[in-house]
């Protein structure tokens, strides 16, 4: 045997694309989006990093430089990559999937929250809500900070709005995860307030390295955050509690104050920055010493976040250009078709859609919530969703099927039930402009004696808002 | 007498050390005691490159540099390491790394002992060459190898062995780190040093191009966008000048450029068109060009005016451009 000395036995990631299953969007750059994953051949989870290379502005040897930068670094808090391949006109890069408690420590935290929250209170102060002040952008990784240094979404308040109701944003976007009660239920609307339950979102995330719910999909999210109390660092924690221990109340107050319902009840940022537990936060020294090594300052990342605006095309299909039609002539009448044909085939392959949660996996099946039966489901949380799908189905084609799909696998909805819940949402999108709300059976058992009132034995479908 | 802790050790002993270390870890292969080994080897290094480095602001001194590289030298460390290196720690192959580039830099005189130790072990290049099939030390293969690469005898070497051809397969990898760290090495040896590129690329022309074709009709979109953007370098270079008179004399390679240019990526396009202004440009343009340039003729006046007109701040492009479409407009029938 030659065994290598000082190595465990490796893993081998591949290097095929299908090889992957990309669940869940975790973040979304200018360059690229990051996908949780998981890799079939090995049975692994992992992050996947899906960089544009046709997207303008990047440049193919600056990446291989920070690719190369990465690859010698060998850092528990520096995320290192497993491998990386071109796919189409993307670069996959595919990392650690940062989980598990005890990722940072209270200084850390308290110090790059409270620079978030900095950014965030002059935002506020100039009115613009911050959409997704998700850890993503401040996860000290380095590959986000150097390859998506940019700060997701920040959207203007439109002036237009009727101000006498205080500027109140009604759209319907970001990563559920982080987001707000309000926001996910449309009917109230929502304003700065919903960025610091983010906050405290993203607090849960730096401590435990992932966000409470963001093992399910994204439908089964909106659920939760409407249903559940509000989340905690334990939550959905089972198999590391004992490492969450060493977090301590002041930690724990500052994030039970940011996820409250009521969002009024909720400090703003100004008054979050005065809370005890930021006095443990050091400057910006610090978090380079112990996190960042070539990673951007926080002012770069702060300067940048006042700039980009996120990038909804996606995938490389979205920016590609075809040139004109028709073949080139060679002389001799020769027969260019062959080629030329090869092109457009090749134009017609599309990219496998990767714009919808993919369904959940067996294991998260099983820890569900929502037992599968349906008679207590209102469904009025599936008009959100296709006020979703809508928006992305400029780019995206969403069928019916891929939201009753979604359904049923986030056990929201049963087998028996599929068509009449199909059926119904085909009538709520096609007459959406004239009906307000519709009624549709569902199947029960036979002790349990329908009421419609209380959405036994049916679901219904409210038309909250349309876009 | 030293101030802190145990006393250093003579350059002859770091590398005795290391030498009987690696010994050691090759016989064991795994297991304790090699384990042990290669916590001895890391050490060593560690303290070789501070011998070569200085430590903190201490400069380093030219005395034990000497006496140390002579070392190393007289055990073919240098060899013994590159060869064993995937057997090292994470952290010791970056100081191998360190320490053979420093070694390379070091001159006496005008002469770079080093590297003259280099050239006259073979063996040393052609197993960092190889080093591109193993990922777990492709990239450190990578950076010794382009430091090599910075001087022309020893890139001459590459190129003059059939090692070179290697690196059309590694440059299409599918490990893109692996695959692009092998792209530079491969776009250094062929643009490095003007002259002896310039010479080797004449003498080569057939066989080159041979293998270049497939790069540029490479499934890799990374591989085709490069090795397109290189090809537009050399060709524009004045001492590659007989080659390019060479390649722009060629119908096939027209045929191929005419159609990256409406490839579906846009920065393919754009590379392809850099290579095919000088299909254009050319003063002397063979007849069969002409033939196709003019059988064309009506197609390229309505596509090139529409070809990425969003590039308005890149005014070179726009001025070639348009250069281009007048030199089409003027194309007569041969």
């Amino acid at each position: 045997m030659s065994g290598k000395v000082g190595e465990q036995e490796k893993v081998v990631w591949p290097r095929k694309s299908d090889d992957y299953e990309l669940r869940e969007l975790i973040g979304q750059g200018a360059s690229g989006s990051v996908y949780a994953g998981y890799c079939k051949p090995i049975k692994q989870t992992c992050a996947v990093k899906c960089i544009n290379l046709e997207m303008c502005g990047i440049k193919l040897n600056e990446i291989q430089r920070e690719i190369q930068l990465m690859s010698q670094c060998n850092h528990t808090n520096v995320t290192n990559y497993y491998t990386t391949f071109v796919v189409k006109e993307e670069l996959w890069l595919v990392m650690r999937l940062l989980a598990g408690a005890g990722i940072l420590d209270e200084v850390v935290i308290a110090t790059l929250l409270r620079d978030v929250l900095k950014g965030l209170e002059y935002f506020h102060n100039n009115n613009q809500i911050h959409r997704d002040s998700k850890s993503a952008c401040i996860r000290c990784n380095m590959i986000l900070s150097i390859l998506s240094v940019d700060f997701g979404v920040s959207n203007w308040l439109s002036e237009e709005s009727d101000r006498s109701k205080q500027k109140v944003r009604k759209t319907f976007v970001g990563t559920p995860c982080w987001m707000a009660p309000e926001v996910v239920d449309l009917g109230s609307g929502y304003n700065s307030k919903a960025d610091i339950w983010s906050i405290g979102i993203t607090a849960i995330e730096l401590a435990t390295g992932t966000a409470p719910f963001s093992k399910y999909p994204a439908m089964k999210v909106l659920m939760l955050i409407l249903n559940n109390d509000p989340p905690t660092i334990e939550t959905n924690q089972d198999e590391h509690k004992e490492d969450l221990k060493k977090y301590s109340k002041v930690f724990r107050k500052m994030v039970e104050s940011c996820l409250q319902k009521e969002p009024t009840r909720r400090p703003d940022a100004t008054e979050l920055l005065k809370h005890p537990f930021f006095k443990k936060a050091k400057d910006k020294d610090y978090i380079k010493e112990h996190l960042l090594n070539k990673a951007p300052t926080l002012e770069e990342k702060e300067n940048k976040m006042k700039v980009k605006k996120r990038d909804y095309r996606r995938g490389a299909s979205g920016v590609l250009h075809r040139a004109e039609d028709g073949s080139w002539t060679w002389s001799d009448g020769e027969d260019f078709d062959e080629s030329s044909a090869g092109a457009v085939s090749n134009l017609e392959k599309k990219q496998p859609s990767r714009q919808e949660p993919k369904p959940v996996s067996e294991s998260s099946r099983s820890v569900g919530f929502i037992k599968p039966t349906n008679d207590f489901v209102t469904l009025r949380l599936m008009i959100y969703y296709i006020y979703h799908c809508y928006l992305e189905a400029l780019k995206l084609i969403n069928t019916i099927e891929s939201i009753t799909n979604e359904l049923e696998s986030a056990g929201l909805v049963g087998k028996q039930d599929l068509q009449s819940v199909a059926m119904a949402l085909d009538k709520a999108i096609k007459s959406f402009q004239t009906i307000k709300s519709l009624r549709f059976p569902m199947v029960i058992g036979p002790d349990v004696v329908k009421d419609e009132g209380r959405l036994i034995g049916c679901g219904q479908i409210d038309i909250v808002k349309v876009l | 007498m030293p101030l802190f802790g145990s006393k250093q050790k003579s350059p002859y002993e770091l590398v005795r050390i290391s030498r009987d270390a690696l010994a050691t870890i090759i016989k064991e292969g795994s297991g304790k005691k090699a384990e042990k080994a290669t916590d001895e080897i890391g050490k060593q290094l560690v303290a070789m490159k501070n011998i070569l480095c200085g430590v903190g602001d201490q400069e380093p001194q030219t005395e034990q540099v000497a006496q140390l590289a002579q070392e190393i030298y007289n055990f073919d460390l240098l060899l013994f390491l590159v060869n064993h290196l995937h057997r090292l720690e994470f952290e010791a192959k970056k100081d191998v790394v360190q320490i053979f580039n420093i070694l390379l830099r070091r001159q006496i005189g005008t002469r770079s002992p080093t590297v003259e130790y280099v050239r006259s072990k073979n063996e040393i290049l052609f197993t960092l060459i190889q080093g591109y099939e193993n990922s777990d030390i492709a990239l450190n293969c990578g950076i010794i190898l382009r430091e090599c690469v910075k001087y022309d005898i020893l890139a001459k070497f590459i190129l003059s062995s059939d090692a070179f051809y290697q690196f059309f397969t590694y440059v299409e990898l599918s490990a893109f780190d692996v695959a692009s760290d092998a792209f530079s090495t491969f776009k250094d040896l062929l643009t490095k040093h003007k002259t002896l590129c310039a010479e080797f690329i004449e003498k080569n022309y057939d066989k080159l191009f041979e293998h270049y074709v497939k790069l540029l009709t490479s499934e890799n979109y990374v591989t085709k966008r490069q090795s397109l953007k290189l090809l537009g370098e050399i060709l524009l270079d004045h001492h590659n000048f007989s080659s390019m008179t060479k390649y722009v004399g060629n119908t096939e390679n027209l045929k191929l450029i005419m159609n990256l240019l409406k490839d579906k990526s846009r920065n393919i396009q754009f590379e392809a068109f850099h290579v095919f202004k000088v299909f254009v440009a050319n003063p002397n343009k063979a007849k069969p060009i002409i033939d196709i340039l003019f059988k064309n003729k009506e197609k390229l006046l309505t596509f090139l005016p529409k070809f990425q007109t969003d590039r308005t701040d890149d005014e070179q492009f726009m001025d070639e451009k348009s250069y281009l479409i007048t030199e089409i407009t003027k194309l007569q029938k041969p």
